[in-house]
């Protein structure tokens, strides 16, 4: 029975280890069970094991972290996500420190959540794309050309819509308050790959309105 | 003023159940008394506001979600570990971690059924009444302002409930959603995989480590996080967006996410991807789309304003203008026709040089545009292919600031309009109950034959319209 528990459990370290084998993701996780399989391998009897484990269970968990995360970071890298990859970033950081499980799960909840609050104040700017079709409203019943009878009546529309944006400015940066005080809208960070994506227009003409919106909404 | 109790109650409800569920497991220490705090914290500040922006803010900031599912979770694995140790000699026991391990999957088995059955129970139209009437009260007592202009709460809560029986007796299932739990959320698949598993643990002879190794194998440790169920979900994906979809880019993302999928299972030497692997590569695809899809909308949303202006211009005209909609509401509605007589082609005109800014598209573009097609194909647009080719041809030159559109084409415009007779309609697209029925026919393939007309009313093909369906063929402006 003993001898048959040993072939067993060499047989079950054996899978875990090749689960990943050859995956490029996951180089580490694979060296890190390979390890552990190794460890296995080289006992005669079940019972040296208890030795041998030491921390390289444990070593499983944090290559595996590591290893996502590697592959976050490059994911996050790859669409120029400068403030989604701080996460990625930062775990990688800390990962080969930790050898407990528990505290690593604690680091990664902690750093996560650190990095929603950044993602969201960040895509708090959002509100220049909502706002977008506002602003063109605006301009177009400034511009637009009537009688002399309804021009002011015109003006004033556009006047009424641009009060609304800067309302509706303010009541964000009231919400994200609660979120980090202070916190203010940055037009400019929309020029931002991560942001910028999100406009399907020129340069020159998001930059054209972040000026409008900058008046409207410091005014 | 606190936050309402039901908001709250739904809010905290799971942390309060966790803490309850600790106690009750006589689970205490330090982990215990710091998830309790957290509670106790998130308690408070649901006291202290009701600003759920605050809420949310300062749960976000003191990270107390986190923290609460931190302590949790060390408090539960520091109960297994004393278990664990006071059970026996500290010697190796084959038997007793393979009991172990089956035993925890027959209890997430029995986790499964319970959570469906809860699924269930939520999804059932006693629950979803009960929770509506749970929402109006809550409604009554913080907009008590609303509903006195309104001759009370009480009263509006009686019209409504009259109006839901009313509308029941047409679509009786309108509150049940038990057969759509049933189709996407029976986790019978998922449990038949498990039982396998442990029927192999329970096998005569076998030992903790081969049973192990046969989880790896199956793919059953994958198949627990949901991977499987994970295809299904794009699966369905797919097929709503094909019944319904908004543009093309949703139809071919949700068929590459697909691909996506059996590409990593194919590379998986168990035949399961991996969840993170996914996810990327799920990301990837919709950041791939993401720019068409905002241009497309933003492009079909410029020329969907540039027809509008231009028929409601032209029908303005029309000697009945004042006596219809938007017209007939403002308070001298002749004054209001002339208002849009002498400034809509400025409007007009300011759209159309955004449309040219913006996307270097003229309005003759539009016809030939791709999003122009996708719209009369899926019978989306609004307008029949008379007026839209009236519009094109005798209305847009004309619409130019400080003209006046001539009295022959005013009289044609009037044609369109089924006034005064409301079964003479050749404006409207008559086929605008197209997008609805394929909606209904997705729906009865997935759900089950009738299951959509005993929930959600069908469109009914509206008879007064007399207009010939679009022929993309004779469209001459494509």
């Amino acid at each position: 029975m003993t001898d048959n528990l040993l072939e067993d459990y060499k047989a079950y370290y054996s899978v875990r280890a090749e689960k990943y084998a050859g995956n490029p993701n996951f180089p580490n996780y694979y060296a890190a069970e390979k390890r552990l399989s190794d460890a296995m391998q080289s006992c005669h009897e079940l019972i040296e094991f208890k030795d041998k484990i030491g921390d390289l269970n444990e070593r499983c968990a944090t290559a595996l972290t590591k290893d996502q995360y590697i592959m976050e970071q490059k994911h996050f890298e790859k669409h120029q996500e400068v403030v989604r990859v701080l996460l990625a970033k930062r775990i990688i950081e800390k990962v080969d420190s930790i050898n407990n499980v528990t505290e690593l799960i604690t680091m990664v909840n902690d750093e996560s959540n650190k990095n929603m609050l950044e993602v969201t104040l960040d895509e708090a700017n959002w509100f220049f794309a909502y706002e977008w079709e506002f602003l063109d409203m605006a301009e177009v019943y400034a511009n637009a050309v009537v009688p002399d009878k309804y021009k002011q009546g015109m003006q004033e529309v556009a006047a009424i819509v641009k009060k609304n944006i800067a309302e509706s400015a303010k009541s964000t940066e009231a919400h994200m308050d609660a979120f980090q005080k202070g916190w203010r809208l940055t037009p400019d960070v929309i020029l931002e790959f991560r942001h910028r994506r999100l406009f399907p227009l020129s340069d020159e003409h998001i930059k054209e309105h972040l000026e409008k919106f900058k008046i409207i909404i410091n005014a | 003023m606190p936050i309402d109790p039901f908001i709250l109650d739904s809010i905290l409800g799971t942390f309060k159940n966790m803490v309850e569920d600790c106690k009750s497991k006589n689970i205490s220490g330090e982990d215990f008394d710091a998830m309790s705090k957290c509670y106790d914290r998130m308690v408070e500040l649901g006291q202290s506001t009701d600003d759920m922006n605050i809420f949310n803010g300062t749960v976000m900031q003191e990270n107390l979600y986190g923290k609460f599912s931190d302590h949790y979770s060390r408090a539960l694995s520091a109960q297994a570990k004393a278990a664990s140790s006071s059970g026996g000699s500290g010697g190796y026991d084959d038997g007793a971690l393979l009991k172990q391990n089956i035993n925890a999957l027959k209890d997430a088995i029995k986790r499964l059924e319970d959570n469906y059955n809860d699924m269930l129970n939520r999804a059932s139209s006693e629950y979803s009444e009960a929770q509506n009437e749970k929402g109006l009260d809550m409604l009554g007592r913080t907009q008590k302002k609303i509903f006195d202009k309104e001759g009370g709460f009480d009263k509006v809560k009686k019209i409504i409930g009259d109006a839901n029986t009313e509308a029941k007796k047409q679509t009786p299932n309108m509150f049940d959603n038990t057969v759509e739990v049933e189709v996407l959320n029976n986790p019978e698949p998922l449990i038949k995989g498990i039982q396998k598993v442990i029927d192999l643990g329970e096998q005569p002879g076998m030992s903790y480590p081969s049973f192990l190794r046969l989880m790896i194998e199956t793919g059953v440790d994958k198949a627990m996080e949901g991977t499987g169920v994970m295809r299904k979900g794009q699966v369905y994906l797919l097929e709503f967006t094909e019944a319904a979809p908004s543009n093309p880019y949703y139809i071919e993302s949700a068929k590459r996410k697909i691909e996506a999928f059996d590409k990593l299972a194919a590379g998986n030497r168990f035949g399961v991807p991996d969840m993170k692997e996914l996810n990327f590569a799920n990301d990837d695809i919709d950041r791939e789309f993401e720019p068409q899809t905002k241009m497309w909308e933003a492009i079909k949303h410029l020329w969907e304003k540039m027809i509008w202006d231009l028929s409601d211009w032209s029908l303005s005209y029309c000697s009945f203008a004042p006596k219809i909609k938007p017209w007939a509401d403002a308070p001298d509605p002749v004054e209001a026709t002339i208002h849009t007589q002498e400034t809509s082609p400025g409007v007009f005109k300011e759209y159309e040089k955004l449309f040219a800014k913006y996307f270097g598209l003229s309005f003759m573009d539009i016809f030939k545009h791709p999003t122009f097609a996708f719209e009369v194909e899926k019978s989306y647009l609004w307008i029949s292919q008379e007026l839209m080719e009236f519009l094109i041809e005798e209305v847009y030159s004309q619409c130019n600031p400080f003209n006046r559109l001539p009295n022959p084409i005013i009289e044609k415009r009037g044609s369109f309009y089924p006034f005064p007779n409301h079964n003479t309609d050749r404006q409207m697209n008559p086929d605008l109950h197209l997008p609805n029925w394929r909606l209904r026919d997705f729906y009865n393939k997935t759900f089950g034959a009738g299951r959509y007309e005993s929930k959600m009313e069908v469109a009914k093909k509206n008879e007064n319209v007399i207009s010939a369906p679009w022929n993309w063929e004779t469209f001459k402006y494509k």
